[in-house]
């Protein structure tokens, strides 16, 4: 009996409020790394990465706790809604988080929820919806570079924008977020057996 | 509409407190959108000036006088740290903060309203607005257990640190120290929380009551028709910049 | 506290909950309820005593349908019907429209952060019409005199009116039967009042109610009945009458807290004051801790000679915990004087010299397992002496044992040990307790109480706020009550 309560599929009102919960640790993580993120153009542009690696506790201990689909979309739509309510996320961010949560949904469906390999992945892939945050210097490339000239800021600064906002760098985010993604799963996992496992919570 | 006798007797989405208009959460969410859409366009400084000083006169008839003072100020010192003291210190200072702060500059119409949002509504009100908008319970739920976890977070944070003052902790693990306890806690909680919210029936399938008793009026239509006017009119001769 | 002898009997109804030969095996085999028959009546309250880990919060769970809903490693056979539901089978939330829980944690009961939303929850689930639950949350905010909750935002609430909220959101559901799972756990004594009255009038209104509580005398005059649970059996049942006729060695024999107002809030040990000793060890002069624009409490002047044990009461919002924080140098501001060993230390400094259990323990062990807390308050070091030391003071407070579990596996008395180990390891010799025995049973408040009294025999001197006068008498040399700052 006890069977069909805890292993229903979807989502129940209890697993709403367990993944509220650690969606709120993930977003102060987030919330964080992306104020550190303005003192420079380069942290920007690494700040997915640097939030990937760090943000790995509660998103893998959610996954643990609710082994259900929708759980990371609601640790990727809460924060963006949050974000968007607050005026602090441009649209991109929010269709960015969107597909990368469905990746991550499937990733973590074909791996059948359980796996660690698959929710790590699936944590790395996670990663790229931060990616939206920096989009905006590629994305809207020419109305960053001419605001900033017409606010009066000399040419060399524009070359260091240019080195920063050239595609290659896409490329690096990218590929330091999935890297990030998962050492930072990689690190949930040692928390885990170390702590949480022992007291017996996971 | 209803009669303000009637208000007085009210308990649930009471508004006191208002100023000259008070917008359905949705129309302010409307607005959000429309000022997002317009941020990566091409304004000149003239349309930008105009777009603050319209969001903060929004935000005054809302009632948020000090708030529209704040941003119309706080926008005068941005433009001036961009246009004048970034190119004339130039070196690491520019180098840091003048991509992030072109970044608020450009989303600076989105901070106002998103501020005024948050400000003017309750979670609850948000969230009810979000359901009338269709946005699915299983996100609305989570969204007001994270908001309501913030201040838990903020005194459990606390003692922590706290607790850490008063121990010998080696730098190396001090993250460690902190972590651990904070996401014990957040575990608990989450376990008594879903407890004593399932007891009170939130797993019920029906349809939940409008507490707020929302409505969009006149004054919603024109803001929005205000909105959306203001995004064409940015689009067809915003100016070059 | 002015307390009628007896609430005036009602005639009960028909019963609203049966237990039929229940019983609970844990996932290791271990039985948690061993064939317990239970008939309430509409209209009847009913208490569940015993000590901490006889069944009473478990009988509670297969009412409320924790069990099986949230116990999914406990095993139930037997049968449970309430209100003609069978909570193993039926949904939550169809129970829920029957059966009102308050639980022991006001911090982790509530879902909105305003209270009137939180009030209209439960109906707003249901579909309730809003005229309809504003109706009905106002019948409940005039029965339960509790206007204060209207309008507020549930973060700026004490733990007791959080307490209050919850009961009142329950009320306002208006359920058939209200389980209260030691309600008063966190409570202070005015609350502890506030929640009593509160109950008596859900009961006057003929409401059911089940209350398993360790503070007898939060509900010992509104009951219509008490029985007694003992290793999952219910063993004894008691008329109010013959509850509040129970000599004291009779009560403690059955592990039970004092019954009657009198005997669970009296306080009988000296008033502390000050005098010149200069070994004490600690001295406050004219101290008080200062916050935004005035003393939070009046300034104290008091010592306490070292080995000797200071409690602490106060009403709720004196400032008791923050008496605790500006000893141990956690506060931005204060004013006066505090001497350790004779000698005035700043307030930085006092951080190195003062250890502090806080309420919630859990907040101050950080290691994976007991050892490695220790070796942390050591400073790592686990040679020869270090590792000796470290194995005689957990050996002395019985925790050896438990050398390789984890912090957080342990129970809430051995984590308050643990901390209380590691603060003699570190060498501190001052050391705060900020509300030890909130929710504890009589074995259990004993248990801290020797413990205080180690620590004294150690040369350690104690300073511990409390609202349990039982305990503090128990444990304390003095005691002082602090007062608002006028």
């Amino acid at each position: 009996m006890s069977e069909t309560h805890s292993a229903s599929r979807g989502l129940k009102g209890r697993d709403l409020i367990t993944v509220g919960i650690f969606t709120a640790l993930y977003f102060v993580i987030n919330f964080l790394f992306m104020l550190l993120s303005g003192l420079h153009p380069y942290l920007w542009v690494f700040m997915p990465a640097i939030d990937a690696l760090f943000a790995g506790i509660p998103f893998m201990l959610a996954c643990a706790k609710v082994p259900k689909f929708g759980t990371v979309l609601i640790i990727g739509m809460v924060p963006s809604l949050i974000y968007f309510i607050t005026g602090m996320f441009t649209p991109l961010i929010l269709g960015l988080m969107l597909a990368s949560c469905v990746v991550a949904e499937i990733i973590r469906a074909a791996t059948r929820y359980e796996s660690f390999a698959g929710n790590a992945v699936a944590y790395a892939v996670f990663g790229f919806g931060m990616c939206g945050s920096p989009l905006p210097l590629w994305a809207f490339h020419d109305s960053f570079v001419a605001q900033i000239a017409g606010q009066g800021m000399g040419a060399d600064y524009l070359t260091t924008l240019e080195t920063a906002a050239n595609p290659g760098m896409l490329v690096a985010m990218f590929a330091a977020t999935f890297v990030a993604g998962l050492i930072g799963a990689y690190i949930a996992r040692g928390m885990f057996k170390k702590h949480f496992v022992k007291a017996g919570l996971a | 509409m209803r009669t303000s006798e009637t208000d007085a007797r009210r308990i649930l989405g009471v508004r006191k407190g208002k100023g000259l208009i008070d917008p359905d959460p949705r129309t302010l969410m409307g607005v959000l959108v429309a000022v997002s859409v317009t941020a990566f366009m091409g304004k000149s400084i003239e349309s930008e000036l105009l777009l603050v000083l319209t969001a903060s006169v929004l935000q005054a008839l809302c009632g948020h006088v000090r708030m529209a003072v704040g941003f119309a100020v706080l926008y005068a010192a941005l433009w001036a740290v961009l246009n004048v003291v970034l190119p004339g210190v130039g070196g690491v200072a520019a180098t840091m903060f003048t991509i992030s702060l072109t970044f608020a500059r450009k989303i600076y119409l989105c901070l106002m309203v998103g501020t005024l949002l948050v400000r003017d509504n309750t979670v609850h009100r948000i969230a009810s607005a979000l359901a009338k908008l269709r946005v699915p319970q299983t996100v609305l739920i989570p969204l007001t257990v994270t908001m309501r976890y913030f201040p838990t977070l903020k005194e459990e944070a606390a003692h922590i640190r706290d607790a850490m003052a008063l121990r010998d902790i080696p730098a190396a693990s001090r993250l460690e120290c902190f972590a651990v306890p904070l996401v014990m806690s957040a575990t608990s909680t989450a376990e008594e929380l879903s407890r004593a919210a399932t007891c009170r029936g939130i797993e019920n399938p029906t349809p939940s009551t409008d507490t707020e008793r929302l409505s969009m009026r006149a004054s919603d239509w024109a803001i929005l028709s205000a909105a959306a006017a203001a995004v064409a009119a940015v689009a067809l001769w915003g100016g070059a910049v | 506290m002015e307390r009628v002898s007896h609430a005036p009997r009602r005639p009960l109804g028909e019963p609203v909950v049966r237990l039929e030969n229940v019983s609970c095996e844990a996932a290791g085999g271990r039985k948690i309820l061993d064939g317990i028959d239970l008939e309430v009546r509409r209209g009847e309250c009913l208490m569940l005593v015993g000590r901490s880990g006889s069944g009473k919060t478990t009988i509670t769970k297969c009412i409320n349908g924790l069990i099986p809903s949230f116990e999914p490693g406990i095993e139930m056979t037997g049968s449970v019907s309430v209100c003609g539901l069978d909570p193993g089978r039926c949904e939550m939330y169809e129970l829920a429209e029957r059966v009102g829980s308050v639980f022991q944690n006001p911090k982790s009961q509530f879902f909105n952060l305003t209270s009137n939303d939180e009030l209209a929850f439960g109906l707003e689930s249901r579909g309730i019409p809003v005229s309809e639950i504003e109706a009905r949350i106002r019948t409940t905010v005039e029965a339960l005199d509790a206007r204060r909750l209207l309008g507020r935002n549930v973060t700026e609430m004490s733990g007791g009116e959080r307490q209050s909220l919850v009961f009142a959101s329950v009320d306002v559901a208006r359920p058939d039967v209200y389980v209260l799972d030691e309600p008063t756990a966190n409570l202070d004594t005015t609350a502890v009042q506030r929640l009593h009255d509160e109950a008596r009038s859900v009961i006057a209104e003929g409401g059911t109610v089940i209350i398993a509580e360790h503070r007898l005398y939060f509900a010992s005059d509104l009951i219509d009945r008490a029985i007694l649970v003992e290793k999952g059996r219910i063993v004894r049942e008691f008329s109010p009458e013959e509850l509040l006729g129970l000599s004291s060695e009779e009560r403690e024999g059955m592990g039970l807290r004092a019954v009657g107002a009198g005997d669970a809030l009296d306080v009988c040990v000296p008033r502390a004051a000050m005098d010149n000793r200069t070994e004490a060890g600690l001295a406050l002069d004219d101290y008080t801790v200062v916050r935004g624009d005035g003393a939070v409490f009046a300034p104290l002047s008091v010592t306490v000679p070292a080995g000797g044990v200071l409690g602490v009461l106060g009403e709720n919002g004196t400032g008791k915990s923050t008496l605790l924080r500006g000893i141990a140098g956690l506060e931005r501001k204060d004013a006066g004087r505090v001497l350790v060993g004779g000698k005035q230390v700043a307030r930085r400094a006092r951080r190195r010299l003062v250890s502090l259990v806080m309420q919630d323990v859990n907040n101050q062990l950080f290691s994976d397992s007991v050892w490695n807390e220790c070796m942390l308050s050591l400073g790592g070091r686990e040679e020869g002496e270090a590792k000796e030391r470290a194995e005689a003071t957990l050996a002395s407070l019985d925790l050896l044992g438990a050398r390789d579990v984890h912090p957080m596996a342990l129970s809430g008395g051995q984590k308050q040990r643990l901390a209380v180990a590691c603060a003699l390891l570190s060498g501190r010799r001052l050391i705060l307790l900020d509300e030890p025995t909130s929710g504890l049973d009589l074995d259990h408040m004993k248990q801290v109480a020797s413990l205080v009294r180690d620590l004294s025999a150690k040369g350690a001197t104690v300073v511990l706020v409390t609202h349990d006068r039982e305990f503090l008498n128990r444990c304390c040399d003095s005691a002082l009550e602090l007062t608002r700052a006028g």
